[in-house]
């Protein structure tokens, strides 16, 4: 948990970066790919499932990030994230560990970083090997209807 | 915040919840009060109940609500020791002060703003004079004034709570039964349901250990007798969490009898409400929905059904009304009847008043049987109030009442005798959260329909006559109606997922939804099962195709479909203006009568034409490519055969349209055979209508008469004559002559034409229509032919005529519904009967769809022809009595 100055994040694989999922907003982590597919929605929506009688709305985290289709592997991972009351799947390429680190070192994005990307994270941790993108989970879970408002 | 405060809060929450709980129950005291049906403990509870809401208030420094409370409470001190009289004054005086002491319970804090001089001087004017009753109450509007600008409002008393008036802050609804204005969050549920609940909740764990453990040993009878269990254990806890949502239907109607005092009083009318109820349960979500369509349907009736009281005496009624509430069970609903004995709805006045607001057309409002008409007060727009009153007639109407009703999955009927009062009958489930639904597959993947949208189900083979392409979207006849036709394949806009064959069989849903009525294709026959309703998330609200989504027996999730926006979907794809609403709307609203399916169209922008739909073959969309002119002549050629088209403007006394386009919309109509293109600017609508033809104003070749559509003329083509003037080369061999005879407006007398000496050998045909103008125009085409007729208006007539043992008919030829005695029955008569068991019988009618024929055949009809198509007729009757052209 998040004590004090700390912040932990599930670190999630989404196409070759590394994306941090808040662990406040995460309630579990399965396996259940397997979406109903509904006609006439976003290509990021992928369905909903059935998770014990509450039905969940699925994300493909890599077609909101890297605009094509999830590939189905044996590591694809269905993150449960909830925002305001209400409970959505992230599907990601895999999951980590979690990773905490002090709010301090959590940095802003630097301002060359590419504004379509930029939309989707809070900022960055730099840890040991890699880069850990902070995802803003509230834009992933909005976007979509947010998108639609503009166009 | 600090403590103290945090304690005063907690207080004055504590402080609400038991007031309103306390003032719930005064009313229907004050009222059993008035009506002298009461005791000294009615008067000792109200009381009890306005001391305690004082003491309190006083404690919590609430001094508007203390000085109210103990103006009340002095009062109801005078009625308790017999000093004062419960007179309809003095009770009017104390619910209008109760009403207020509620309002400012409700909002608390700004109580001590509330000015309640005007509900306690009324009230002090009472205790002042013990015994004199002549004191006026306040009346509603002078109470209001006085504190108006305050910030509670108070309407007058008779508004029904939750009404939105104007600058009532929606924040501020009083509603009238306090449990339910606890809002949504808390319910309450009895001690022992709850108990049994957590027995149930402990066998279900007991059943998930027992299963859990024998998943290694696998033994197959043991594990399906703990399945077995506890699928049972399953079942009662979900009756029983369903019983804890159920409330009695009692509550909502707690607050009718005021609504009926206030309203009698108030338009001087004398009702007494019967209620019968209390047992019956329904789930509270539907028990809040019904509060308002309720009060509306009970001002209703008061305000319109109940007559005065010396009108009801001039009726030989009793003065004062009778208004029941009745509310039973009845299998998986509940129905509620809203009764009473008032002055009932005149149908005659309802068809003129929707003719009037412009509703239905005046044509079709003829066609209404008194049933149907009796349903034009659910029309949006229908309001029967003669002048708008304060009471109704303020937009908010009947079908407000239905739409609300529907969105709950029930339905709404009326009934009523004019001068022997009326009925509304709300018909709405026991509880939404399990519904019976339909569910059927769409490209491989399962949807969810509601049962209560289904009516039937069609099955079509492919090539089945009965399901057609007209005006380039699907339509489905079914028994005389026409039904615009959506495939759900399309309005999901999905593909057939690859490898998948054709079917050869359509499977369709009627689909009824409000006054909308549709077919739904979909790939499988459907599957019904008990769905449990789970709200959309937020990526799918607002998509209007799905009202909702269910996890089905196998776990996985299917959505559900919502009707009414599947067919404002398939609206929107569609080509053109002729929606599947209208299309629906207008074959529903025609079932009495006769009806004649008819295109209607228009060549100039300004003249509407109509064709019979029995003539069409179809109707097609030519790109000018294809289409080539030779001389004055048109075709267009297609893959292997020519068709010509004709432009009306050239044949009729027509307009020109201003210009056609690139795309020609083209009627292709078909006699004796062939086919020919008529150019048609542009398709107005397909319509089942019941004609009122006048054959001479605009009488001409071509043109058989005219009709009223609304304000509009249209203009009724004779294909024939059409067919004969275009393209004589094609179709003058079948009428014997290169043009038609001009018209004559000397036709075959009716009934006792009898036949002349010379015409003995001239074949003799007996026609039954009981349309004049159908009589005249077949006598004329058939006399035209060297065809002797005689003529009769029923089938009754006809067989009368056919009993004449003197005169002998070659040819029966019969409309099929005919008054008296019709053409079904009269084929069977002849058929029965020993002398012309073998006369040759043929059938004319505007409905043709299959299970007409089928009827038809079955009584013995030896051929079935469509009105109208006058060559076919002529070459029929000439095959049958052996007469060469």
């Amino acid at each position: 948990m998040n004590t004090g100055s700390q912040r932990s994040f599930i670190t999630c694989r989404v196409g070759e970066g590394l994306v941090g999922i808040g662990i406040e907003h995460v309630q579990e982590i399965n396996r259940h790919v397997d979406a109903t597919f509904v006609p006439r929605l976003e290509p990021e929506v992928k369905g909903l499932i059935n998770l014990r009688g509450n039905l969940v709305t699925v994300l493909d985290l890599v077609r909101i990030l890297h605009a094509r289709d999830i590939a189905n592997t044996h590591d694809t991972r269905n993150v449960i994230v909830h925002l305001d009351n209400e409970r959505f799947g992230l599907l990601v390429d895999g999951v980590g560990d979690v990773s905490s680190c002090e709010l301090a070192d959590i940095k802003q994005l630097p301002s060359h970083f590419d504004p379509d990307q930029a939309m989707w994270f809070e900022g960055l941790v730099q840890l040991e090997r890699q880069i850990l993108l902070v995802l803003d989970v509230g834009a992933v879970v909005r976007g979509p209807t947010e998108r639609e408002r503009r166009t | 915040m600090s403590g103290d405060e945090d304690e005063l809060h907690e207080l004055i929450g504590d402080f609400v919840t038991e007031s309103r709980e306390h003032l719930r129950t005064v009313e229907a005291d004050l009222l059993r009060l008035e009506n002298g049906g009461s005791d000294a403990e009615t008067v000792n509870n109200v009381f009890r109940c306005v001391h305690s809401v004082k003491g309190v208030a006083g404690f919590l420094g609430l001094e508007r609500i203390q000085t109210l409370a103990h103006t009340l409470e002095s009062t109801l001190d005078l009625v308790r020791k017999d000093r004062l009289q419960p007179t309809a004054e003095l009770i009017s005086a104390l619910l209008a002060a109760i009403d207020v002491l509620r309002e400012m319970i409700d909002n608390v804090a700004a109580s001590n703003d509330v000015d309640i001089t005007a509900y306690t001087n009324a009230l002090l004017a009472f205790v002042a004079s013990p015994g004199e009753v002549a004191v006026a109450a306040p009346t509603p509007a002078a109470a209001a004034a006085s504190h108006a600008g305050g910030p509670v409002e108070a309407g007058p008393p008779f508004e029904p709570r939750g009404h939105d008036e104007e600058g009532r802050p929606a924040g501020k609804q009083v509603v009238a039964n306090p449990t339910e204005s606890q809002g949504p969050d808390s319910i309450r549920v009895s001690v022992p349901l709850l108990n049994r609940l957590m027995t149930l909740s402990g066998e279900m764990v007991l059943g998930r250990n027992q299963v859990l453990q024998m998943l290694g040993s696998a033994n197959q009878a043991v594990l399906h007798q703990a399945a077995a269990n506890l699928s049972q254990v399953v079942s009662e806890v979900q009756e029983a969490i369903m019983q804890t949502r159920l409330q009695p239907v009692g509550n909502v109607f707690q607050k009718l009898p005021r609504v009926v005092r206030d309203l009698t009083a108030k338009l001087g009318k004398r009702c007494r409400l019967v209620v019968e109820d209390k047992e019956v349960e329904l789930d509270r979500s539907i028990l809040e929905a019904l509060g308002d369509p309720l009060t509306h349907l009970v001002r209703n009736a008061i305000d319109h059904g109940i007559e005065r009281p010396e009108r009801r005496k001039a009726a030989g009624k009793s003065a004062e009304g009778t208004l029941s509430l009745t509310a039973f069970q009845q299998g998986g609903n509940v129905k509620i009847e809203v009764r009473d004995d008032g002055a009932g709805i005149d149908a005659e006045k309802l068809r003129a008043k929707a003719v009037e607001r412009g509703i239905v057309a005046a044509e079709e409002a003829r066609t209404l049987s008194d049933h149907d008409a009796m349903l034009l007060i659910f029309a949006p727009g229908f309001s029967t109030a003669e002048k708008v009153t304060d009471v109704s007639g303020r937009g908010v109407g009947m079908d407000v009442v239905r739409s609300n009703i529907e969105k709950h999955g029930g339905n709404v009927e009326v009934a009523s005798q004019l001068g022997a009062g009326t009925t509304f009958t709300i018909t709405i489930p026991l509880t939404l959260a399990i519904m019976p639904a339909l569910v059927v597959t769409c490209s491989e993947r399962r949807y969810v329909l509601p049962q209560h949208n289904v009516t039937e189900l069609v099955s079509v083979q492919a090539g089945d006559q009965r399901l057609t392409k007209l005006h380039g979207r699907d339509v489905l006849h079914l028994r005389g109606h026409l039904l615009p036709v959506v495939h759900l394949r399309d309005a999901l806009e999905v593909q057939d997922p690859p490898g998948s064959r054709a079917t050869r069989k359509h499977n369709i849903m009627v689909v009824q939804s409000g006054s909308l009525r549709y077919g739904l294709v979909v790939d499988s026959p459907p599957d019904t099962e008990e769905i449990v309703v789970k709200p959309l998330g937020s990526h799918l609200k607002g998509r209007n195709v799905y009202s909702g989504s269910t996890i089905l027996g196998d776990g996985r999730v299917a959505l559900i479909l919502d009707a009414a926006g599947l067919a404002e979907r398939a609206k929107l794809r569609g080509q053109d203006g002729g929606t599947a609403a209208a299309v629906g709307a207008t074959t529903a609203a025609t079932t009495g009568g006769e009806a004649t399916d008819m295109v209607l169209f228009r060549n100039h922008a300004e003249e509407l034409f109509a064709v019979p739909l029995g003539l069409v073959s179809r109707i097609q969309r030519l790109p000018v490519e294809e289409i080539t002119a030779i001389g004055d002549r048109l075709v267009h050629r297609a893959a292997e055969r020519a068709m010509p088209l004709v432009k009306l403007e050239a044949h009729v006394q027509a307009r020109a349209p201003e210009s056609r386009g690139n795309r020609w919309s083209v009627l292709v109509l078909r006699i004796t055979g062939k086919e020919f293109g008529l150019l048609a600017s542009m398709i107005e609508d397909i319509k089942s209508l019941v004609v009122n033809l006048d054959d001479r104003t605009l009488a001409l070749p071509g043109v058989i008469g005219s009709f009223q559509r609304g304000t509009q003329t249209v203009r009724l083509l004779d294909v024939a004559a059409l067919a004969r003037l275009a393209l004589p080369h094609l179709f003058a061999e079948v009428f014997g002559g290169p043009a038609p005879k001009p018209r004559t407006p000397s036709a075959p007398a009716a009934g006792a034409a009898l036949p002349s000496p010379e015409a003995r050998r001239q074949p003799r045909v007996l026609f039954a229509d009981d349309s004049q103008f159908f009589r005249n125009r077949a006598a004329r085409i058939l006399t035209d032919g060297g065809i002797e007729v005689v003529t009769a208006d029923d089938g009754d007539a006809a067989w009368r005529l056919l009993a004449d043992e003197s005169v002998q008919y070659d040819l029966v030829l019969t409309d099929v519904q005919m008054p008296n005695c019709d053409g079904l029955e009269l084929t069977r008569r002849i058929r029965a009967s020993r002398r012309h068991a073998t006369l040759p019988v043929v059938a004319l009618s505007s409905l043709s769809n299959e299970d007409d024929i089928a009827q038809g055949m079955a009584a013995g009809v030896n051929q079935y022809l469509v009105k109208l198509d006058e060559a076919a007729l002529l070459c029929a009757v000439r095959e049958v009595v052996g007469v060469q052209a």
